[in-house]
């Protein structure tokens, strides 16, 4: 999408700044910090998404609330993005940083699904397990879906690694309605 | 028919060999759906027209890889496509099902039938794109492919492995050629492939009747895809058209495929290339139009006898609007081709049927392609002909004319009347060559212009009753010699004393 491809413009401006600072952890959770108290109420999303409502008054509203609370950097984005009317990127900037923080931090993102709730020492055997193979550092996110039945199904950027009962039900449907 | 107890041991033999353990696959997902194009995050390492998979087994191929995401087109309905889906990639490209199996068939641009006749019997398959035979791969156009139809075997005559572009309005009669050419092709060995591109279903499903009726569905495919289809079918049609055919050209047979019509093709390749946000150019086509037609029609071919010395004639059908030749596509698609048969309404409506245009039709290659009989008569017809047109704009001015020029006009009249046919009557090469002999030669001066029609018809009826030899020799020799021609001639005064 268009706007990925502006936002990611923005996130590597934003991230540039802060690495010379040193503060890219800082402004990270500041972004995290403003797009959470933004989004989360109604009220206030509308405000800041509202294209009727005077700029001015927008930033206006916005400095004396987050002023002083927040890094420079981060409310400078913020002020940025209503100057150029690019409010509604604020999420996809905040989505884009982490990617350049992780990337930053040799890390790669790693979701791994399951039936059940895997224990602490089964996740990091697995995940160690993993590094070694790919000789990468992985970011680790786990979700738990039941609709697996059993089995596990790791994601690696584009890489669907797929050991689960469901993914076999799939390819079992896929062979026996295959047309060669 | 296979019976349940049989699917169930095949399903069982199957489940039993399912590999089981890890299955590793790239994925992305849908970020926007909608007109039957995805855009879908991921899929780094996917290939340009490579097939990919939608959860649903739906498929799509990759055409526009941008910097993040890819452009899909999806091959059939969108409806069940959401965002957040996972796109698997195949590590394929498409293709069809191709054989014998598919003659007599009417299939969708996947190969799926739509007649109802059942599953179609075959295990090969062919990818939709492919490469066009080299140099070398190729012979030059030596063989005559018969049309049945006077005005074009005598005039615009077609080879086997050329392309020939059939261009006019609407309703002037372009599909008729085409329907009439697949009628004549039978008993001669030659396969034929339709394919409809944005046709009405109901008028895919009459011609369909006809060549049912007239028998010529047995060495017939067609293929199908609506205007309420998806903008991508009509796209893949005609090279899924194509693979079909060079399965039997490879295969050393000859085939006849038409592409009716390539303007739709054309607006349907626009339709998602806009869609896909790629840059409009001339037309609001896209840049690469002029490829997608130029690849697909250099497929046509006449093969060496190295591999066989099978060919593939294309008849490609151009619609133009208000007579409107140099548009973009007419423009393109006359210039690929090697000649084109113009139709035109005002032929048309005159009553000159097929209305084609015999000064701007042309064959740039066909003419090494005609039978020696038929260019001996075809080399003064035509020069009559010429003759004709320039004398018919100047005697429109003129009032008196001499006796002389009033006889060039009759006998242009005549001839012209006698290129005239109706539809679904293609006619043996011999029979035109008999009819046309005799008009060049004269025989029909003294016959009212109006009784031509019936003059033509019964002579061919009389020809192969009272002479049946004079067809003959010119079908197994196909020259005139001069026996021939003192046989044709007796034939011809005998039948106008009784007519």
């Amino acid at each position: 999408m268009a706007n990925e491809t502006v936002a990611r413009r923005y996130a590597v401006a934003v991230f540039q700044l802060a690495d010379e600072a040193h503060a890219v952890d800082a402004v990270g959770a500041d972004l995290h910090v403003l797009r959470g108290a933004i989004y989360e109420d109604q009220t206030s999303k509308g405000f800041f998404l509202s294209p009727v409502i005077d700029r001015k008054e927008k930033e206006r509203v916005l400095s004396s609330v987050f002023s002083g609370k927040l890094h420079d950097i981060a409310l400078h984005t913020l002020l940025l993005l209503v100057r150029k009317r690019r409010e509604a990127l604020l999420g996809e900037i905040v989505r884009q940083y982490d990617a350049l923080q992780m990337q930053a931090r040799g890390e790669e993102p790693l979701s791994i699904t399951s039936a059940r709730e895997l224990s602490t020492a089964e996740l990091g055997s697995m995940v160690e397990r993993l590094e070694r193979l790919y000789g990468k550092k992985f970011s680790v996110t786990q979700t738990v879906k039941p609709n697996l039945i059993g089995g596990v199904r790791i994601m690696m950027g584009d890489r669907r690694i797929d050991g689960s009962v469901e993914g076999r039900l799939e390819e079992l449907t896929r062979t026996l309605f295959a047309r060669t | 028919m296979i019976n349940a107890d049989e699917i169930a041991g095949i399903l069982k033999q199957q489940i039993a060999s399912f590999k089981t353990g890890i299955q590793e696959d790239q994925v992305g997902t849908v970020i926007e759906v909608g007109a039957n194009l995805a855009r879908v995050y991921g899929l780094q390492g996917v290939r340009a027209s490579e097939l990919v998979e939608f959860p649903n087994g739906m498929q799509g191929v990759a055409l526009n890889l941008e910097e993040d995401n890819v452009g899909v087109v999806i091959m059939g309905d969108d409806q069940e496509i959401k965002e957040g889906d996972k796109v698997r990639r195949t590590g394929r490209i498409a293709s069809v099902p191709v054989g014998e199996a598919l003659l007599g068939r009417v299939v969708d641009p996947l190969g799926n039938p739509v007649d109802g006749k059942g599953a179609v019997e075959t295990r090969k398959y062919r990818t939709i794109e492919n490469v066009a035979p080299s140099v070398v791969q190729r012979q030059g156009v030596k063989q005559p492919l018969f049309t049945g139809i006077r005005a074009i075997d005598a005039l615009i005559p077609i080879g086997k492995g050329q392309r020939e572009l059939i261009i006019g309005d609407r309703s002037t009669g372009k599909t008729a050629i085409a329907i009439d050419t697949i009628i004549n092709q039978k008993g001669k060995n030659v396969f034929c492939i339709y394919v409809a591109i944005g046709q009405k279903n109901s008028t895919v499903a009459a011609l369909a009747q006809i060549l049912e009726q007239k028998g010529a569905m047995e060495y017939t495919t067609i293929v199908s895809c609506g205007p309420a289809d998806a903008a991508a079918l009509r796209w893949i049609a005609p090279f899924a058209g194509a693979a079909m055919g060079e399965e039997l050209m490879y295969a050393g047979k000859d085939v006849l495929i038409i592409y009716d019509d390539l303007t739709k093709h054309a607006q349907s390749y626009r339709e998602m290339s806009l869609l896909l946000r790629r840059p409009p150019g001339r037309e609001a086509y896209p840049g690469d139009v002029f490829f997608l037609h130029s690849r697909l029609l250099e497929r046509a071919a006449k093969l060496s006898d190295d591999l066989g010395g099978g060919s593939m004639t294309a008849l490609p059908i151009i619609e133009t609007q208000a007579g409107d030749f140099s548009a973009y596509i007419p423009t393109n698609v006359i210039s690929i081709t090697d000649g084109q048969i113009y139709l035109t309404p005002e032929l048309f409506f005159q009553g000159i049927r097929p209305a084609i245009n015999v000064g701007l039709s042309v064959s740039r290659v066909g003419g090494s392609a005609q039978t020696k009989a038929m260019k001996s008569v075809a080399g003064p017809l035509k020069l009559e002909l010429a003759q004709y047109r320039d004398l018919a704009a100047f005697a429109k001015l003129a009032s008196d004319l001499d006796k002389a020029t009033q006889n060039q006009l009759l006998r242009g009249e005549k001839l012209t009347e006698l290129l005239k046919q109706p539809q679904y009557q293609p006619m043996n090469n011999e029979d035109q060559v008999a009819i046309l002999y005799g008009a060049t030669k004269g025989f029909v001066n003294d016959i009212e212009t109006s009784r031509l029609q019936n003059w033509a018809r019964g002579f061919v009826a009389f020809l192969h009753e009272k002479h049946p030899g004079v067809p003959e020799a010119i079908a197994q020799s196909s020259q005139l010699t001069d026996d021939t021609k003192k046989n044709l001639e007796a034939a011809l005064t005998e039948f106008n004393k009784s007519f």
